[in-house]
């Protein structure tokens, strides 16, 4: 993983110091709060429900051992003994008070991390594959664009006050796992006939109250003009992106009511003019970066472990888990393993600090001291070999980490909520629980299959509910919580927004509503489709029927 | 009309987060700022609170201020027992329902979920 | 109002002038852009310093004839109005132009730096505002991660030995 030379290190240093002056002057008076806020913003620092809550980058998800260690050391002292990955790749501490934020990033500076535009109108952190570097099928790994795009983007003095925040992921294999399309700025590595690697760009994905997927304003921009034309992009939104209305002042309002060619031809001519040398990074610094994201010491082992399939055959709950959170690795005899952060009855995405601790420890033994975080909210130790699978899983099934659930239906995605987010209008963790142990049988999770059920406590949608197989979001209804169902929507590269099903259901009834839902899947599925090609197939109506169907007899 | 020894009235309350730690407080009727919300200074009169509005704003030590509708609950044996009316307001001022651990004020109909909290807390990792 | 310049606050020697009131006689004087776009042969006939005040929706690049001015004036109505950012960077890179750029409005010191890098020159700020405090705002972080208008190599450059 990328590590920091002295000038790195320097400037997560001033930010440090700055940051440590900026506090004292708000504290001493000197600073309203109305002057501090984007100032703390800008180091990730929020004012939630009920205290402050720091978002602490993880650059494209990529967490060493000691980092992780840090994470958790930090939990403990500062906080309230866990944090909470997000739905970006990074991790959020709920309890930190203002006075000790200065020295708790004097702590994460301490081993390369910083909070620096986790918040605010400026350009976020830049998201990548969690299993890129491994993954068989990989164009070109996303992480050494999305780290050249991550210093190009820190503290860009023209970009620090956006028209609204801007997010930007990069995708390296054919199948995405970054949710792409629903990004500002997505950027899809591809080969050329050639074999060059570049990226097709595309502008204006979004959730929130108008979600929208993405739109390709570039086939093909070979990979060394990567930071010219996002910067060409990034100048046309900060002059031309709507400042009026905070609901319309994302790109992909500018998209919408520019025309995505009008846009392009606004980019290019942009591009165009650009000196392009002053802001593209030569061949020996793009190597440079490369250099630390190369193959970790893997051995030469058979693609077959004895020991791991004989366990598999033996150990029905490990075969379990090898089934729902073991992928495929490149070199022969690895395998990449999820460590869920969803156990029945927990907070989606929530680790404690002696969790956190023992999963660095885990890595440190299992995976070469590295650690992945995914936008769903689960972790990832990318290079086991078999042959220590059953060793990992029996460990981290004692820490309570090893639910044999991703991508099942109890693997939920969901935003905090009103549990813990002012902008919550209905809380989004009892009712992930609670679908939960309603679906807590395993055979039963397996027999519904693949499902991404996602819940956002509120429109911002931070849950990505647009995006869920079956997304829930939360509405406040007469000053009570409600539910509302989407149907059919997909992150991944067949990238879709999902269908508002019908009237919002009650907290009382929102589980059984899911239970219909997959119910009425279950009954007309073919072959093994998944709950997404069913609904694909057949459309909505069968499942408006399970949903309201009796609502509607009864009052006939 | 006072029902088993309890009078309920509807009246406002002021609350803020302190600037230093972030903490859910309300305003007391000694012009400190409180944790317990039993001790915030109600207001049920308009010039009361409107009184209540200046005093809260005009604070350095907390951000965030405004005013929030409570019902109010006396008894001779209890004492005073001030829940907010809206539940996000219930929810920040007793705590997450998910994290009975953390409540500033532990009221049982508020944690619905306490048997059946992060089971990683509940098993002590 | 107090100017900054070169980190120290002196006599602003120029005047913002109303679209409707008539030009001083001598001295530098800022005009709106409907009143360049309204009175420009008077304007250009007069002799004396001229300046040009831009609000935030309007961009340098609609400008005609920006070489008739000495100063360009970018409006920051809100400090999270991001906008003359670029328009302080196309002037510079883009349109060539070498004459002062002004921040005026919600002006701040922990944007100094920022400013300073997009191309401004001078900036008015509040009464009271110490240059030694908006010195320590701007040298604080002191390293840049891209090249910008001001000259000061990125990091990358730095790594790379690449001379400016």
């Amino acid at each position: 993983m990328y590590k920091y030379d002295e000038f790195d290190h320097a400037f997560v240093q001033s930010r440090v110091s700055e940051f440590r002056d900026q506090v004292a002057r708000r504290l001493s008076g000197e600073l309203s709060e109305e002057e501090f806020r984007p100032l703390r913003l800008m180091n990730g620092l929020y004012l939630q429900l009920h205290a402050y809550m720091l978002r602490v980058a993880i650059p494209y998800g990529m967490l060493s051992s000691t980092q992780l260690r840090k994470m958790a050391d930090i939990g403990r002292m500062y906080d309230r003994g866990y944090g909470h990955f997000t739905t970006r790749q990074n991790i959020q501490f709920n309890w930190p008070r203002l006075e000790d934020t200065p020295d708790i990033l004097e702590e994460l500076a301490s081993v390369e991390m910083h909070a620096i535009q986790t918040s605010g109108n400026c350009i976020r952190n830049v998201t990548a594959d969690q299993y890129a570097g491994v993954d068989p099928g990989e164009v070109d790994d996303s992480r050494v664009w999305s780290e050249l795009i991550r210093q190009w983007s820190s503290l860009h003095p023209e970009f620090s006050f956006l028209p609204r925040k801007f997010k930007i992921a990069v995708t390296g294999s054919a199948e995405d796992r970054t949710a792409v399309k629903f990004h500002d700025i997505g950027l899809i590595l591809h080969r050329n006939d050639a074999g060059d690697v570049g990226f097709e760009v595309l502008v204006g994905g979004g959730l929130g109250r108008t979600p929208m997927i993405g739109r390709t304003v570039r086939e093909f921009l070979p990979a060394k003009y990567v930071l010219s034309y996002i910067e060409a992009i990034l100048r046309v939104y900060n002059m031309l992106g709507r400042r009026d209305n905070k609901y319309k002042s994302r790109i992909k309002i500018l998209v919408h009511e520019t025309g995505i060619d009008e846009l392009r031809g606004m980019i290019e001519d942009e591009w165009a003019a650009m000196a392009k040398d002053e802001i593209d990074l030569p061949q020996a610094e793009i190597d440079r970066v490369r250099s630390f994201f190369v193959d970790p010491d893997y051995q030469d082992l058979p693609e077959h472990d004895g020991g791991y399939e004989a366990k598999r055959f033996e150990d029905r709950r490990f075969a379990q888990w090898v089934r729902a959170n073991v992928a495929p690795h490149k070199v022969k005899g690895y395998v990449i393993a999820n460590i869920s952060l969803k156990p029945i009855g927990g907070a989606p995405g929530d680790a404690t600090s002696a969790q956190m601790k023992a999963i660095a420890d885990l890595a440190d033994r299992y995976s070469f001291g590295e650690i992945r975080v995914t936008h769903e909210q689960n972790l990832v130790l990318a290079h086991v070999r078999k042959a220590d699978a059953y060793a990992l899983w029996t460990e981290l099934d004692e820490l309570q980490l090893g639910s044999a659930n991703v991508g099942l239906i109890s693997d939920i995605i969901a935003c905090p909520g009103l549990d813990y987010c002012s902008l919550a209008n209905a809380r989004s963790i009892p009712v992930a629980q609670r679908i939960q142990r309603r679906f807590a049988d395993i055979a039963r999770q397996v027999d519904i299959g693949e499902l991404k059920l996602n819940i956002s406590g509120c429109i911002n949608a931070c849950g990505h509910h647009h995006a869920g197989h079956i997304g829930i979001l939360g509405v406040d209804r007469r000053g009570e919580e409600y539910y509302q169902i989407t149907l059919g929507g997909s992150a991944n590269e067949h990238a879709a927004i999902g269908k508002i099903v019908g009237p919002a259901f009650s907290s009382a009834d929102i589980v059984d509503a899911v239970e219909k839902v997959v119910d009425a899947y279950i009954v007309v599925r073919k072959d093994s489709e998944r709950f997404l090609d069913t609904y694909n197939r057949l459309g909505d109506a069968l499942f408006k029927e399970a949903l309201y169907a009796e609502t509607k007899n009864a009052a006939a | 009309m006072p029902r088993n020894g309890a009078m309920v009235m509807s009246a406002q309350i002021a609350t803020a987060n302190r600037l230093l730690d972030g903490a859910v407080v309300f305003l007391g009727y000694d012009g400190q700022w409180t944790r317990a919300i039993d001790e915030a200074r109600v207001a049920e009169r308009d010039d009361d609170i409107a009184e209540l509005q200046a005093e809260a704003t005009a604070s350095e030590e907390c951000v965030g201020t405004y005013l929030i509708d409570v019902d109010v609950r006396s008894a001779e044996v209890s004492g005073r027992f001030i829940r907010p009316t809206k539940y996000r307001e219930r929810i920040r001022a007793f705590g997450p329902t998910t994290h009975p651990s953390f409540a500033t004020k532990l009221v049982p109909e508020h944690f619905e979920m306490r048997a059946d909290v992060s089971t990683a807390f509940a098993a002590g990792i | 109002m107090p100017l900054l310049k070169n980190n120290g606050i002196v006599e602003d020697s120029w005047t913002v002038v109303g679209d409707d009131d008539a030009m001083p006689a001598d001295g530098g004087a800022i005009v709106s852009l409907e009143r360049w776009q309204r009175d420009r042969e008077r304007l250009l006939g007069r002799n004396a310093p001229l300046g040009l005040t831009l609000k935030s929706s309007q961009s340098p690049e609609d400008v005609e004839g920006l070489s008739a001015f000495a100063l360009i004036r970018l409006e920051f109505p809100a400090f999270t109005d991001g906008r003359a950012y670029s328009y302080a960077r196309l002037l510079r890179d883009r349109q060539g132009y070498t004459g002062e750029i002004r921040a005026a409005g919600n002006v701040l010191r922990d944007q100094y730096a920022h400013m300073l890098r997009c191309g401004f020159d001078t900036f008015e700020v509040e009464e009271g505002a110490d240059p030694a405090e908006w010195a320590k705002s701007r040298d604080v972080v002191c390293l840049a991660y891209q090249n910008a208008t001001d000259g000061v190599r990125a990091i990358w450059a730095k790594r790379h030995g690449r001379a400016a």
